[in-house]
């Protein structure tokens, strides 16, 4: 039986010595991250799920090369996921609409006022309406700055964690952060401006 | 603080998130005069609870059931203890399938050419297993039986293995004939045509006659031999009668 206070190194320690039970710990202790941050990342379910299993196929082939020297179990899981997503969405780069031109956005959104606009993009929703539409807004987000959104906003992973996982310096993952916040809030606002000029044209 | 600094901590300040005390003053300052700076702060606060709304929703996903059941079962394919047979991945398993066929198929093909071989060479180097010799001396001969005196007959009686003489088949005529320097006689037609044909793909036999044979074969012969046995050598051709027989010293 294994104790429910041992902690994730113990666990991958005793599974890379073959006990099933603590690889088994490990997986339902992590699995539910990790699947979450595939899914928010991919927008589809399929790939989180295909994502997880390499992720933890990994861990059970290519264990013993963590080094909790670097960062977590749970940073060197997210790692993995990471690289397996990122190879996926550069493969389904052209079918998945991933991001619009970042500068582009930017510049439109000054243009139009949005950006420092008082609009409050998610006014008048209903909860699910809003989650739809962050998601979206989310998804619609260039790599780079989309996982920062998932690891740090979505995972709460905090900044040390995920330059750990990103591989770059915290001053990279706040950066990253601040600008992909920024950029999400742009996106919801044009959403909302948007829909209120469809509403006024009916009127 | 202008709007370009309040736009550098407004998720901070909308996250409540550790900031500087004195920083939070200034930006709160900052909005309370700047109106474009509030419509931020507040687009801000929406975007928080919008991501936090969506983070809520998310815990109750997981991976399915059946990605636990294919890990667990590759844990215990991949962390078996040495010494235990592993059992190979599909894609694996199935090369190593395929090359077992080949290599059995190999191992037939080389095992038939030697047996085929050994055959050949036993065939060709080896007395082969004695058959029947059918003989066609002259149809009155040939009725009258075995101990008759026609050397024919003499011969059917031993192919029959009925105590009148024996056969010891001695395959090609070219490598078991018997030397020139050892022969009684050259071959004298059972039919009374040799043809030259006959030679080709015969068999020499050796066999052993009653010596009262010979006189029937218009050699000379004596009341000593009549009692005695002679060996002879008798031509089968392809389509096994007897064509000739000579007799050697």
């Amino acid at each position: 039986m294994i104790p429910p206070t041992l902690g994730d190194d113990d666990l991958l320690r005793l599974a890379m010595a073959g006990d099933e039970e603590a690889f088994l710990a490990l997986y339902r202790r992590r699995q539910g991250g990790i699947y979450r941050f595939a899914l928010h990342m991919s927008g589809h379910p399929d790939v989180a799920e295909e994502v997880t299993q390499e992720v933890f196929l990994a861990l059970i082939r290519d264990g013993s090369r963590y080094d909790a020297a670097r960062g977590s179990v749970s940073a060197f899981l997210y790692g993995i996921a990471r690289n397996h997503l990122l190879r996926r969405l550069e493969r389904d780069r052209h079918s998945v609409p991933l991001a619009e031109n970042l500068s582009q956005d930017r510049e439109r959104g000054m243009a139009d006022g949005f950006f420092l606009s008082t609009v409050d993009p998610l006014a008048d929703l209903t909860r699910a309406e809003v989650i739809e539409r962050v998601r979206q807004a989310v998804l619609a987000l260039p790599a780079a700055y989309r996982e920062v959104v998932v690891l740090c906003d979505l995972q709460e992973l905090d900044y040390g964690q995920a330059a750990r996982v990103l591989d770059c310096p915290v001053g990279t993952v706040r950066s990253r952060l601040h600008r992909a916040r920024a950029l999400l809030t742009e996106k919801l606002r044009a959403l909302r401006q948007a829909e209120m000029k469809g509403i006024g044209n009916r009127e | 603080m202008n709007c370009q600094e309040f736009e550098l901590i407004v998720h901070e300040m909308a996250r409540e998130q550790p900031l500087d005390a004195a920083v939070r003053r200034e930006g709160l300052a900052h909005v309370s005069a700047c109106a474009d700076c509030a419509g931020l702060l507040a687009g801000a606060y929406s975007l928080g609870a919008g991501l936090r709304a969506l983070a809520a929703e998310s815990p109750l996903k997981e991976a399915p059931a059946s990605v636990e059941t294919a890990l667990l079962e590759a844990f215990k394919q991949l962390t078996r203890p040495a010494g235990v047979r592993r059992d190979p991945p599909r894609w694996e398993s199935a090369r190593w399938v395929m090359a077992k066929w080949v290599l059995a198929a190999t191992a037939a093909a080389v095992l038939a050419a030697v047996t085929l071989g050994v055959r050949y060479w036993r065939a060709q180097r080896t007395i082969p297993e004695v058959q029947p010799a059918r003989v066609s001396a002259p149809a009155a001969a040939t009725d009258r039986g075995a101990g008759d005196g026609n050397p024919a007959a003499h011969l059917a009686a031993a192919s029959r293995g009925n105590g009148a003489g024996s056969i010891e088949r001695r395959g090609g005529i070219a490598s078991q004939a018997t030397p020139a320097a050892k022969l009684a006689t050259d071959f004298l037609p059972l039919d009374g045509i040799l043809d030259p044909l006959d030679f080709e793909q015969a068999e020499l036999v050796r066999v052993s006659l009653p010596g009262s044979a010979l006189a029937d074969l218009g050699l000379p012969f004596n009341e000593e031999a009549e009692t005695t046995t002679i060996t002879a050598e008798v031509l089968i051709a392809e389509d096994g009668t007897a064509r000739a027989i000579r007799i050697p010293r």
